[in-house]
């Protein structure tokens, strides 16, 4: 159940096509080869929750009991994903989220029934805390969206910064949907940081980023994975241009050697999804492919049956896939490490590689 | 930096984003004077003026495509008042907002189909790098947003005072039946002002995406600070509904600078105080003014 | 609650009650929304829809609610039935805190002052992360639990939850058909004629946002308890507008509309998700938007008037034509046009304090003093120092020219319009600068120029606001003193009949006021007025537009009031109608008085012919009552 229209739509899209795509891929080829031997059609039913709560439950709840789906993959946004844990785990359903808040899969003993794909965002922050303390940057301005995306981050990034030394100088918020954040960066052009940080999605950043560019800001920019999408390049323009941040290695696919254990799989989204639907590879899009082939997996080792499907995802070890490599354990549902994350920066209009970081 | 450096920033920001509401809630004052409507929807005017553009601003050169968009928009708006408004006109005042609140839902339905959730960008009118004024910026289309408001603003101005059939439109808005007795077509001034309305915010869009980015759900925050300020101005008076976008812009600005998160609030609330503090003067007054008929033609009696 | 509601009430408990044995958990976690969401729309309905005041704010009472008791369960570890308690009372002080200075704001002010309490409350809810966590939230709600049943899984909430929608489905159909319901549609219908019958319309205005906010807290609660997981998104303007959108496409004029409305709409979202075939979300959500302007467009009035006039059709279809009333009933009192009216009248203005205040006021012999009475209207002088003293039971008409200020005189005594200078005193107290309710209540009843009734409201609900309005019922007393309050219905009904058979309107009793012909309408008017049981009664042309006939009957009983005791001013143009009856006559001109006295001295003053009457001869001596039509230049 993803949210298809409504503020998280962005990221809903994409996680919609890739899977309506894998649906048709693998029933294509006759489907999933359960442990009977047999081939079964694999159905995805979707549902959009307007990235709305009451919404989310609704759906889950149909997509349980109406639809009597084998496992749930939701939801796009953490709220939505918080909203929803408590129909599957009544209903004692497997459900893997494609939101990145860490209470999705923490505290791992209350959430038996629920996975999730995405970093936690503890690991994205520490990823660019890693690359801050590489480059020798400790004071740093931060900028966050007044939404659960930027106010986990800003709480990873206090509970975090420590460890590598950083300090943030300057702290401010903003709220989705603004159109100026020329106030907030002004304060923190004036102050004296050595880098800023913006953490928010790609409409709200695109306007931060442009009015970085306004006020003649040089200091280095870095954003936020949320905007790991080449629409956020189209809408901010050459003023991205020398931005850096964290993202999955999908962004770079071109760059990434054949070395790497993720290399097949990214091959294989980077041109399946644009040859079908002719829009930019995400993040999120990435996402929803992991999230469908762990299942997938799953079904052919364990069948449909609610208990065993969990038991044989928590069994995840080692399967490459977008966001990178996952093994789930029974404390372990969030399954990747923060080396699945690479930093790249934009330049000309395009995302690129930053090799030794 | 001091605090009272940054002041210049957060005016300018403020005029910036103040010029912005008040462009919107032009659009409302004109539809609400001749028509009694609050159109919730008129924020999406405003996108449907950025996006149109956009779009047509790849294939076509900048003024053109503005001009063809702002029509486009004018269309919209006309055909919208004659679908779903004017077979309801006879309905309560809280049916036709309603109303409009559907209209809002399918034109943000249909800006999703045709552009999608991502935003777009429109190069400034001018290009170059911003101008410095103290220890602020203010970029160069911001000086265009100004400039045209001011243009548009005088222009309604003058339309409403000065034009024939601008004097048939505040008649219409004044007493619909006594318009009607002189051979004005109340239902042709609504479809007029919806028009002209949606026109006026397109134009709005248009000169504010090169700032902020043409997004499909642009329209309803847009929307709902232009209300705000137009409420502010008086909802009749297109002078009062300029004022209340700066004014409105200004606070906004200055509550950031103090303290981002409540931005909003601090609007709002002094919005609140402000509208108490007229009720207490003003309706009172306007109690013993005119409030009944009887009373009104007391003069007369 | 008349029986058929009652019946409905309870067969639609019971229904819900059982649904947990019928239907499967996604039906009834669909039908828990819907119960939730009705909660909170029957506040709308009651706020928007009976009293006539647009609230887009009502998320904001739902988030309080929704907030408090979920902080107070989990952070503070209260249960949550104690949570809720405090809950509710939080949002009846917030309530209170905010209705009263947004409730002075009219129409689309009040919309957008709730619009602002929307997103403050909104705003908050996301900055006071100590409080509220923030963005994100928070969850781990304990649940209800009754007799350590846990109240979490769909078959046992939905049962809980019907409790509470008949618990407040009930509150609203006793406030809505009650005396509280009634004086709320006169205030929607026409404020300033219920305020100038004694309606103290911001407190009635009060109650129904107190009353909505409180049902909208419920629903918060509920909510809170039943998804276990609070963060701020749920409670934005989009919910508002949700909220209004279910109340007027149930129908706003009925609290069935609430349950309704939120029906329709969730089940429509429910099915549009997934039925219709190839289409994307996108286009559902279209969809949606494109039947909303439709339902509106040609279902205003929403499923509930769609019901009624249906039920309203079968109705005279099914209906035998009543029989003719009887023409020598002495079960009813006589109608005023006989000469037992006045004996019922004395019986009536017998029955309460007004002999007190007619013998209090008897030791005075000036009933109602004006002096320098001035009031202006933009340049306009209307009243120009106007001294007048009104004795006690005379019966004084006021004429002279159009803009001569009659009718601001009424004005100004009522409180309609604030003199500028000058004071007022009735009795001793002091009139000048008190809102026209507060003047009501000392026993000054009009009717107006232009006929002022409640338009759709029945001619037996339109005497009853008049007989109810120095007391209205709170609405928690509906409950509370359910058995007292039933039966002061029935007397206020049994004396309402009463008034209008004494204005011969009883066979019309069941009929809109807005129905009626005008010389019914006046008559209701006067009947409005009789019920309050007045010192002092404006009249304010009740001839105009009347026939010969009509003229007669208004007179005598204008008579018969005066006979009884009331002090009667009069404005007319009818020259035969005023000369007949008055005892003194008062000439106005361009604010000013310029004649006062008999009626036989007053047609001869040159001053008066000169600016009104006309010439003498032309007037020779006037026949008396009944005999010509009108009579002014």
């Amino acid at each position: 159940m993803l949210s298809i229209t409504g503020g998280a739509s962005t990221l809903g899209m994409p996680e919609r096509n890739t899977l309506q795509m894998l649906q048709d891929m693998v029933n294509s080829q006759g489907g999933v080869k359960g442990p009977d031997g047999q081939m079964h059609r694999l159905d995805v039913v979707i549902y959009d929750d307007q990235s709305d709560e009451s919404q989310a439950v609704l759906a889950t709840t149909r997509l349980i009991n109406q639809d009597k789906v084998a496992a749930v993959i939701c939801c796009t946004t953490s709220g939505a994903t918080m909203a929803a844990i408590d129909v599957a785990t009544r209903s004692q359903v497997p459900l893997i989220s494609l939101a990145t808040a860490a209470g999705i899969a923490h505290p791992v003993e209350q959430r038996h029934w629920i996975f999730k794909v995405p970093w936690d965002d503890s690991m994205v922050i520490e990823r660019i805390l890693q690359y801050l303390q590489s480059q020798k940057l400790q004071r740093i301005g931060l900028l966050t969206v007044s939404t659960e995306y930027g106010d986990s981050a800003r709480q990873a990034f206090e509970s975090l910064r420590g460890k590598y030394g950083v300090t943030i100088a300057v702290s401010d918020r903003f709220n989705t949907g603004t159109t100026d954040v020329t106030t907030q960066l002004n304060r923190i052009r004036v102050s004296n940081v050595q880098a800023v940080v913006v953490w928010a999605l790609p409409p709200e950043t695109a306007v931060a980023v442009k009015n970085y560019h306004d006020l003649g800001m040089n200091i280095p920019l870095i954003l936020s994975h949320g905007v790991a999408t080449k629409a956020f390049i189209d809408a901010a323009g050459p003023a991205a241009n020398g931005a850096t941040l964290p993202a999955g290695k999908i962004l770079v696919v071109n760059a990434i050697p054949a070395s790497d254990p993720q290399y097949e799989a990214l091959k294989q989204y980077s041109q399946l999804y644009p040859q079908r639907f002719g829009g930019p590879l995400t993040t999120f899009g990435g996402h929803a492919w992991d999230a469908f082939w762990i299942v997938e997996h799953a079904l052919e080792k364990a069948g449909p049956d609610h208990a065993a499907l969990r038991d044989a995802i928590e069994q995840t070890k080692n399967f490459a896939g977008i966001t990178g490599v996952f093994t789930y354990s029974p404390t372990d549902h969030v399954g990747l490490a923060p080396d699945s994350l690479v930093m790249v920066t934009i330049q000309n209009g395009a995302f690129q590689l930053l090799s030794s970081q | 930096m001091e605090l009272w450096q940054q002041v210049p920033q957060w005016i300018i920001s403020g005029i910036t984003v103040g010029t912005i509401y008040g462009l919107v809630a032009l659009g409302f004052v004109v539809i609400y004077s001749v028509t009694r409507v609050i159109n919730i929807a008129q924020g999406e005017f405003v996108m449907l003026g950025a996006m149109l553009t956009i779009t047509l601003a790849n294939s076509l050169p900048l003024v053109p495509a503005i001009v063809l968009a702002v029509l486009a928009t004018a269309a919209v708006g006309a055909v919208i008042e004659r679908v779903a408004l004017h077979p309801a006109r006879r309905a309560a005042t809280v049916i036709l907002i309603m109303i409009t609140v559907g209209i809002d839902i399918v034109l943000r339905g249909l800006a999703l189909i045709i552009w999608g959730t991502q935003p777009y960008a429109l190069r400034p009118f001018t290009p170059g790098p911003p101008i410095l004024i103290g220890t602020g910026v203010i970029t160069r289309q911001a000086l265009w947003v100004i400039g045209i408001a001011l243009v548009a603003l005088l222009v309604c101005f003058g339309f409403f005072r000065f034009t024939l059939l601008g004097m048939a439109l505040r008649a219409c808005a004044a007493n619909p039946l006594a318009a009607r007795l002189v051979g004005i077509k109340p239902e042709r001034m609504a479809l007029l002002a919806w028009a002209g309305s949606a026109g006026l915010a397109a134009l709005g869009g248009a000169v504010i995406a090169p700032i902020t980015f043409g997004t499909s759900a642009m329209g309803l925050d847009l929307g709902l600070r232009g209300f705000v300020a137009a409420v502010m101005g008086g909802l009749e008076s297109p002078v009062g509904a300029v004022w209340g976008g700066l004014v409105l812009g200004i606070l906004e600005s200055v509550g950031a600078g103090l303290s981002s998160g409540l931005k909003d609030v601090i609007a709002f609330f002094v919005l609140l105080v402000v509208l108490i503090l007229r009720e207490v003067n003003v309706t009172r007054l306007a109690r013993q003014l005119m409030h009944r008929p009887q009373a009104r033609t007391a003069g007369g009696q | 609650m008349r029986r058929h509601q009652f019946i409905l009430w309870v067969l639609t408990t019971v229904g819900f009650l059982l649904t947990p044995l019928v239907l499967g958990i996604y039906e009834l976690t669909v039908l828990d929304f819907i119960m939730l969401r009705s909660i909170a729309v029957l506040g709308l309905v009651l706020l928007t829809g009976l009293t006539g005041q647009v609230s887009f704010g009502q998320a904001a009472f739902v988030a309080l609610g929704a907030y408090t008791s979920g902080i107070l369960s989990t952070r503070y570890g209260l249960s949550p039935w104690l949570s809720l308690v405090i809950a509710l009372v939080v949002v009846a002080i917030a309530a209170l805190l905010v209705g009263i200075p947004l409730l002075q704001l009219k129409g689309h002010y009040l919309a957008l002052g709730t619009l602002a309490l929307g997103l403050i409350t909104s705003n908050g809810l996301v900055e006071l992360h100590g409080l509220t966590g923030g963005p994100s939230g928070f969850g781990n709600i304990p649940a209800f639990s009754v007799f350590g049943l846990m109240l979490t899984d769909p078959p046992t909430y939905t049962a809980f939850l019907a409790l509470c929608l008949a618990l407040s489905l009930g509150l609203a159909l006793l406030v809505a058909d009650g005396r509280l319901g009634r004086l709320a549609r006169a205030v929607r219908e026409n404020e300033l004629t219920a305020e100038c019958l004694g309606v103290h319309a911001t407190g009635v205005k009060l109650q129904m946002f107190l009353l909505a906010a409180l049902l909208s807290g419920l629903s918060g609660v509920l909510y809170a308890h039943m998804v276990r997981f609070l963060n701020p998104t749920p409670f934005d303007f989009t919910t508002s507008v949700m909220l209004l959108t279910m109340a007027v496409v149930g129908g706003m004029t009925s609290p069935w509309g609430a349950l309704l409305g939120a029906a329709v709409l969730t089940v429509l979202t429910e099915a549009l998700r997934s039925s219709v075939p190839g289409t994307t979300a996108e286009q559902q959500v279209i969809l949606f938007g494109a039947l909303l302007v439709l339902l509106l467009i040609f279902w205003p009035q929403g499923v509930v008037g769609a019901l009624q006039r249906i039920a309203a059709r079968l109705r005279t279809g099914l209906r035998r034509p009543s029989p003719p009333i009887a023409a020598d009933s002495t079960a009813q009192p006589p109608g005023f046009a006989s000469a037992d009216g006045g004996r019922w009248l004395q019986a009536f203005f017998g029955q309460d304090k007004a002999t007190a205040q007619h013998a209090e006021a008897e030791k005075a012999t000036t009933l109602l003093q004006l002096s320098k009475l001035t009031c202006r209207f933009g340049g306009l002088l209307a009243l120009d120092q106007l001294d007048l003293t009104v004795p006690l039971g005379a019966l004084l008409a006021i004429i002279g020219p159009n803009g001569a200020g009659k009718t601001t005189v009424f004005n100004a005594i009522t409180g309609i319009v604030q003199p500028v200078v000058g004071t007022m005193m009735l009795d001793g107290h002091v009139l000048t600068g008190l809102p026209p309710y507060r003047i009501a209540r000392y026993g000054i009843a009009r009717t107006f120029q232009n006929v002022e009734l409640f338009p759709q409201m029945t001619c037996l609900e339109n005497v009853l606001v008049a007989l109810e309005a120095d007391a209205p019922q709170h609405f928690w007393n509906m409950v509370l003193r359910f058995r007292q309050t039933q039966q002061q219905e029935q007397e206020a009904q049994a004396q309402a009949r009463q008034i209008l058979a004494f204005v011969g309107l009883e066979h019309a009793q069941g009929t809109a006021a807005g129905d009626l012909p005008l010389g019914q309408q006046r008559a209701l008017e006067l009947a409005r007025a009789i019920a309050r049981r007045p010192q002092v009664l404006l009249l304010d042309e009740p001839a105009s537009g009347l026939n010969p006939a009509e003229r007669q009957q208004i007179a005598t009983l204008i008579q018969h009031l005066h006979a009884q005791g009331l002090t009667i001013m009069l404005v007319e143009h009818a020259m035969d109608f005023v000369m007949a009856l008055a005892n003194t006559i008062v000439v106005l001109n361009r604010g000013q008085k310029i004649a006062e006295g008999t009626p036989e001295a007053i047609r001869q003053d040159p001053a008066v012919i000169a600016a009104y009457l006309g010439n003498p001869e032309q007037l020779g001596s006037l026949p008396p009552l009944a005999s010509r039509s009108g009579g002014a230049t």
